[in-house]
């Protein structure tokens, strides 16, 4: 239990009080993209509970004994995390070019993410192929909700709308850890112990986007004002 | 080995803050952006309010100038004639037969009673009169028009010194008075009309009610648009004009209550009551 007190856990905190706080937006009938981000905020927490559970208890409980290996976990939530996120994207933007560009590209993209999760570089596998491809993807969709805020004729709060501080964590954890994630997969098969070493990175960037989607939480969607 | 692990790491290291920063940046910049749309939305608010408060204020000039005209009118042109016809009438009534003279003097009783009527109609439209009398003086005089009538039993008390405010917020408040006045005899079918003056340093409150019909307030403000009906929307506007708080408290069946406080009045001149 004890280990759990360790820093690199420490996003869990803010994890679990933003998955706690997002049930108010099924009690207080929130409109369609902040339940989806509530549900990827509950799904964040558990499999992050899971994840950790399955390194220290999971993989060797009830006569099981398979590998300590939780990236299987990881990579297939990562594919689930980018299919909502894409819907949301899809929801909150209003360009249809840009709509119909998320339809397709998204569907490309979790094809291509199932195929390197079974196929190409498998589930045991950081799946660095998928990752920056949807990072990349997400980065963009970011940007793009950014420019149509800017470009709306009406004015918001940003400081108190959910959607702008679940875009704002989204945008900084991508971006910010692209460069590592990159790197991850290849340190991880030819200098292990440098690519755990520098997990801080994630670390920090966990910690960031889950502030971020616990102050989302905290503010209530925004009606937007005339000009 | 060494090295070069090193260099991985800080090359990582390096990217990663770079890739951050440009990051943050890029949303310094969006809230930056968003701030400066804010501080424009409400700059064109203000000039907006400024706009109608000026507009409001020429309406208002353009209507006490129609009013001034009206009142010299009437004063000098149709008081002339019903002088006029008085005057005839003197000169008929010796060489009428008799009984015919009891009709001409009832006639000239009438002239002279519209000649009054006319009187009191031109002050109350003439803002110099007005000025020159002040607002609690006017406001009597026009209660008092009403008691005459005979259908209102109106009472009008004041507490506190008595005092004089800025000239053309008297003239607001009398207006806002006379439409209120008006509004009673229109719709309230009321028998009672209590004024209530109270002048303190800080406050002047004004509180006319009346025992008529009443009527549910929030229903009349929203159909005020389908009924094209812009008194309330008038006197809360005037009210605004000289910074009163303006509050109409009615129910059906419960009479009118219309309370118009004036904060920090700007007080000219105190008369001990």
């Amino acid at each position: 239990m004890q280990r759990f007190f360790s820093y690199e856990y420490m996003y869990l905190l803010p994890l679990l009080l933003s998955a706690i706080l997002s049930l108010k937006t099924f009690r207080h009938r929130w409109p369609k993209p902040y339940k989806l981000f509530a549900v990827l905020v509950i799904m964040s927490f558990l499999t992050e509970v899971l994840a950790n559970l399955w390194i220290h208890k999971l993989h060797n409980i009830a006569g099981w004994n398979y590998s300590r290996n939780n990236l299987w976990i990881y990579n297939f939530f990562f594919l689930v995390r980018f299919a909502l996120l894409s819907t949301i994207f899809y929801q909150i933007l209003n360009d249809s070019r840009i709509r119909k560009i998320i339809y397709m590209g998204a569907i490309v993209l979790l094809l291509f993410g199932l195929t390197d999760y079974f196929v190409i570089q498998g589930p045991f596998q950081y799946n660095t192929f998928s990752v920056i491809a949807c990072h990349v993807s997400l980065i963009v969709l970011c940007l793009c909700y950014f420019k149509q805020l800017l470009q709306a004729p009406g004015i918001i709060d940003l400081h108190k709308e959910p959607m702008v501080w679940m875009t704002l964590g989204t945008f900084l954890y991508q971006s910010a850890s692209l460069p590592f994630l990159i790197m991850f997969g290849f340190l991880n098969l030819q200098h292990s112990p440098l690519a755990l070493s520098l997990l801080f990175i994630n670390d920090i960037f966990n910690f960031l986007i889950c502030t971020c989607y616990l102050i989302s939480f905290l503010c209530k969607p925004q009606h937007s004002q005339p000009l | 080995m060494q090295t070069s692990t090193f260099a991985t790491a800080l090359t990582i290291i390096i990217s990663t803050l770079l890739v951050l920063s440009l990051s943050a940046a890029i949303i310094y910049f969006i809230f930056l952006y968003q701030k400066k749309k804010f501080r424009h939305q409400q700059e064109l608010i203000e000039m907006r309010e400024a706009f109608n408060h000026v507009l409001l204020q020429s309406k208002l000039a353009i209507q006490e100038q129609t009013l001034n005209h009206i009142s010299k009118e009437l004063h000098a042109n149709f008081s002339h004639l019903v002088s006029l016809i008085n005057i005839n009438l003197s000169e008929i009534l010796p060489k009428s037969p008799v009984e015919q003279r009891e009709n001409i003097l009832e006639t000239k009783s009438l002239a002279k009673q519209l000649m009054s009527e006319l009187k009191a109609l031109s002050a109350n439209l003439n803002t110099d009169h007005i000025i020159h009398i002040g607002f609690v003086q006017a406001l009597q005089n026009e209660l008092n028009r009403l008691a005459k009538t005979g259908r209102y039993d109106v009472s009008i008390t004041k507490t506190g010194e008595e005092y004089r405010m800025q000239p053309e917020h008297e003239i607001i408040l009398f207006r806002l008075c006379q439409e209120v006045l008006n509004n009673v005899v229109k719709y309230a079918k009321a028998s009672r009309v209590i004024s209530n003056l109270s002048f303190t340093p800080g406050n002047f409150i004004l509180t006319i009610a009346d025992n008529g019909e009443g009527f549910d307030v929030e229903q009349a403000v929203s159909q005020s648009g389908e009924k094209q009906s812009t008194g309330l929307l008038n006197m809360r506007k005037r009210a605004a004009l000289i910074n009163a708080e303006f509050a109409i408290v009615s129910h059906p069946g419960s009479g009118t209550t219309v309370t118009i406080n004036i904060p920090h009045p700007q007080i000219l001149k105190t008369f001990a009551v």
